[in-house]
């Protein structure tokens, strides 16, 4: 008999890297095809109301947009599976250099916000869960709900009159970054934006951790431990938390995708110049390598961000991690 | 181990990967859903400056990744802004709105048939050091027509082989028919003269400013050229900064993240004007947000109804609600910065009860139900569409508005909504004919045509007489006003949010933009 040297870690890996791969090729056909399903195409936006038919088919024949579509579709694959991610149809730049910049801004953005969101989420969950009904409760998961009812825009406006208005000036109202610096040198700029992400992200992990912990002190091993004379702090951190590991990482894992789809709404709220905000612009220009590339981008994204999670709740889990 | 079954665990495993998958897709079908809702939502003088130091900060609503280097193939904010600052025209509308040679010393009619027209050139060079010739005019012209650019479709009387240079700074056109208004016609930022062998990728021009950085969509920025021959802009620096939307760029106006608000919303004014260190600059223009009735399509091919329908719109409510009151009231035809304007045509007043009226009289049931198509082509335009629904309903429309975003609106479908909102003015009065209404003009959106017209047309633009063609254009325009299929229902101000440390502002009434993007003419302290 053959030994096996591929752990089922391993496998479990490789087995969620070819169902990814299936997966994004699926979304690329999707993408592809909602894009493309669009009214309206580049060579009229980019030749405006001044433009003659004639003009418009030698624009699109130049810009390869006259070819069949399922030529148009394989070329493009075939272009990302060697790192060529095309050339955006508006400006003639290659995509790579386009969002080079920007992709370092929304990284910036996101990492940031994360850094806050995830400590700060697991944190007010964790206070709220300890005595459900208590003031602390109360106050953090009311504050919770009511951010939960507003639209990402709404935050950001509300911060902006709040906190850049007419009487109150304390930090920029708007964010266009200087790209010729990187964003981390523009920190003003950043606070804003963040503090929006943050506060549009936390109650969803707040009270998602709230409800996980909870869920552990209903457990009759919590039970147990009261009734051992253990005493509470240490029941949180040495029994309640731990068991939570694998399900917080996936909530975990969904905010900081929530993170990357709050982008757009703020980048644009913002006139912040990232990923989010070039989707936005790419869509409306009818740019379709760049809305391709940029949603490709945040699936692959996602994908390893779960991925991650799942290795990481199993790692975590000693039922499951033994077995392996 | 292959065939071997699935274990439960596996297949568990399965289960949750499945599910996995099938959340990261709905999670990005999410994030591009919410890209698309909010592009729904969410488009000189001769005088010669000392120059000057410091950094211009300019916000726009918006740079876009279409923004042209090549300045004949600009056809957005951003392209004209890039056109205007490094490059020159042959011509360009002054101050006063009258055309004047800008990179032309002088442009000239050689005899009473304006068919032979001298173009002298001014002593420029490029940015590389050498100088402008008449080779490059030239070579500019003959591109455009062997590059089917898009001055080629508005420059009909042009003919490429027929442009030649006479001496180093002379150019000669003999053109295909005589055309008194040759002049005008190399006043827009698509006309600028690029040097021989242009390379829009490394753009070398003649023009106030050469191109530092491009980053399409966010920012441009431009370093002064002290050698412009009609003297150094003034401010050393010019950054072009891009913002989403009007009230961001004002927000960042009052926060002095930006020196001038070149796209303000005229609704927003009192926000800069309640700023200490803030005003508003503005001036009286050319451009208008007009109605383009569909003469092919029903029930506007009937000229009764157009006729109801231009009385069906209270222009002074639009003035003063949806601009704020910085517009001038509009007549139904073009350009009152245009001498040949025919000012003595009664004044179109709201009259919904004579529309009533006329469309009663000629049999229509009430109300007419008429279709109208817009975008957000200005910041002013839904506005605008709402108010219209709601005024021509007084006088028996019914207005059925749909708004779709800019690529919608200029796709394929452009040129067959009974009724929609399109930007034009900026133009002479014998150039927005060529452009939309004469002799079969290239972007026709509104399919009207008019022998009488075209006669006159016709012969107006090859009558040197000043006198003689102004009585030919204002029988032009008589039938405009009585038949035409433009609404023009006023004439928008330019409307430009400025910090007190800029100085040097001039109007520009017969071009698009603050200033006609002419930001050479601002110093910053």
């Amino acid at each position: 008999m053959r030994r096996q040297y591929s752990s089922p870690v391993t496998r479990m890996v490789l087995t969620r890297i070819a169902l990814g791969i299936g997966m994004l090729l699926l979304l690329s056909l999707i993408v592809f095809t909602a894009t493309h399903a669009l009214p309206g195409d580049i060579a009229r936006t980019m030749l405006g109301q001044t433009a003659t038919d004639e003009q418009v088919s030698a624009l699109r024949s130049q810009l390869g947009l006259d070819r069949p579509l399922i030529v148009q579709y394989v070329d493009w694959l075939g272009g990302l599976f060697v790192g060529n991610f095309g050339t955006s149809l508006a400006s003639g730049t290659p995509v790579s250099q386009l969002l080079a910049v920007l992709l370092g801004n929304t990284a910036t953005l996101v990492l940031i916000a994360g850094a806050i969101t995830i400590p700060l989420g697991i944190l007010l969950g964790t206070v709220a869960a300890r005595r459900p009904g208590s003031a602390w409760d109360v106050a953090i998961s009311g504050t919770m709900q009511t951010i939960l009812a507003l639209p990402e825009f709404v935050v950001g406006i509300l911060l902006v009159t709040v906190f850049a208005g007419k009487f109150l000036r304390l930090v920029p109202p708007t964010s266009p970054l200087d790209p010729r610096m990187s964003a981390i040198e523009q920190p003003a700029l950043l606070i804003l934006p963040v503090a929006t992400m943050v506060l549009i992200a936390v109650p969803h992990l707040a009270e998602s951790v709230k409800t996980l912990v909870r869920d552990q002190f209903a457990m009759g091993y919590t039970l147990t431990a009261r009734l051992a004379g253990i005493s509470e702090p240490r029941i949180l951190s040495r029994y309640a938390l731990p068991n939570t590991t694998g399900p917080v990482a996936q909530v975990v894992a969904i905010t900081i995708n929530y993170l990357l789809g709050g982008a757009v709404a703020v980048e644009t709220v913002f006139s912040f110049p990232g990923i989010g905000s070039e989707l936005v612009a790419a869509v409306s220009g009818r740019d379709f390598t760049v809305v391709q590339v940029i949603t490709m981008g945040i699936a692959t994204v996602m994908f390893v961000v779960f991925t991650l999670a799942d290795i990481l709740g199993i790692l975590a889990n000693p039922k499951l991690r033994n077995r392996i | 181990m292959s065939g071997k079954p699935l274990s439960p665990r596996s297949s568990r495993l399965q289960r949750t990967l499945r599910r996995r998958a099938g959340r990261t897709l709905a999670a990005v079908a999410g994030i591009t859903a919410a890209a698309l809702l909010l592009t729904g939502c969410a488009t000189g003088s001769s005088s010669s400056t000392s120059g000057g130091g410091g950094t211009l900060r300019v916000g726009i609503v918006s740079l876009s990744d279409a923004d042209a280097l090549d300045p004949a193939s600009a056809s957005t904010t951003g392209g004209y802004v890039i056109a205007r600052q490094l490059f020159d025209t042959l011509s360009e509308y002054g101050t006063d709105g009258s055309w004047q040679p800008q990179l032309a010393s002088s442009i000239t009619a050689d005899d009473s048939t304006a068919k032979v027209w001298t173009v002298e050139l001014n002593d420029a060079t490029w940015s590389d050091g050498t100088a402008v010739t008449a080779d490059d005019v030239v070579y500019t012209v003959k591109r455009w027509f062997s590059e089917k650019l898009p001055p080629s479709g508005s420059l009909a009387f042009v003919d490429p082989d027929q442009v030649v240079a006479k001496d180093d700074k002379t150019v000669q056109f003999t053109l295909k028919y005589g055309t008194v208004t040759f002049p005008e016609a190399f006043t827009s930022p698509t006309t600028s003269i690029v040097p021989t062998g242009f390379d829009p990728a490394n753009p070398i021009g003649s023009g106030p400013y050469t191109l530092k950085t491009n980053d399409p969509g966010v920012q441009l920025t431009f370093e002064a050229n002290t050698d412009y021959f009609r003297g150094a802009p003034g401010s050393s620096e010019l950054d072009v900064i891009s913002f989403a939307d009007s009230s961001s760029a004002v927000s960042a106006l009052t926060a002095n993240q930006i020196d001038v608000d070149a796209s303000m919303d005229p609704t927003l004014v009192d926000l800069v004007t309640g700023t200490s260190g803030y005003s508003i600059y503005n001036y009286h223009t050319s451009g208008t947000l007009t109605w383009v009735m569909n003469t092919q399509q029903k029930p506007l091919d009937d000229p009764v109804v157009r006729q109801a329908l231009m009385l069906s719109v209270d222009r002074q409510a639009l003035v003063d609600q949806v601009y704020n009151g910085y517009a001038t009231l509009g007549n139904d035809i073009f350009n009152p910065f245009d001498p040949m304007y025919n000012s003595s045509l009664p004044q179109r007043e709201y009259s919904p009860a004579a529309a009533k009226a006329m469309l009663e009289a000629a049999g229509y049931s009430l109300p007419v139900t008429v279709e109208l198509t817009g975008t957000d082509n200005q910041p002013t335009s839904v506005k605008q569409n709402e108010a219209l629904v709601k005024q021509a309903a007084e006088a028996g429309f019914n207005i059925e508005y749909t708004y779709v975003d800019s690529a919608t609106f200029y796709g394929d479908a452009y040129g067959t909504y009974p009724l929609s909102l399109s930007y034009w003015g900026y133009l002479g009065i014998f150039d927005q004919a060529a452009f939309t209404i004469a002799n079969n003009a290239p972007y026709n959106s509104s399919h009207w045509q008019n022998d009488q017209y075209d006669e006159l047309y016709n012969e107006a633009i090859t009558t040197v007489d000043d006198t003689k063609r102004k009585a030919l254009v204002a029988q032009m325009q008589q039938i405009e006003y009585q038949t035409g299929a433009y609404i023009v229902p006023l004439f928008a101000d330019a409307v430009i949010g400025l910090s007190d440390s800029v100085t040097g502002t001039a109007s520009y009434p017969n071009s698009d933009g603050a200033f006609g993007y002419n930001f050479r003419i601002l110093s910053i302290s």
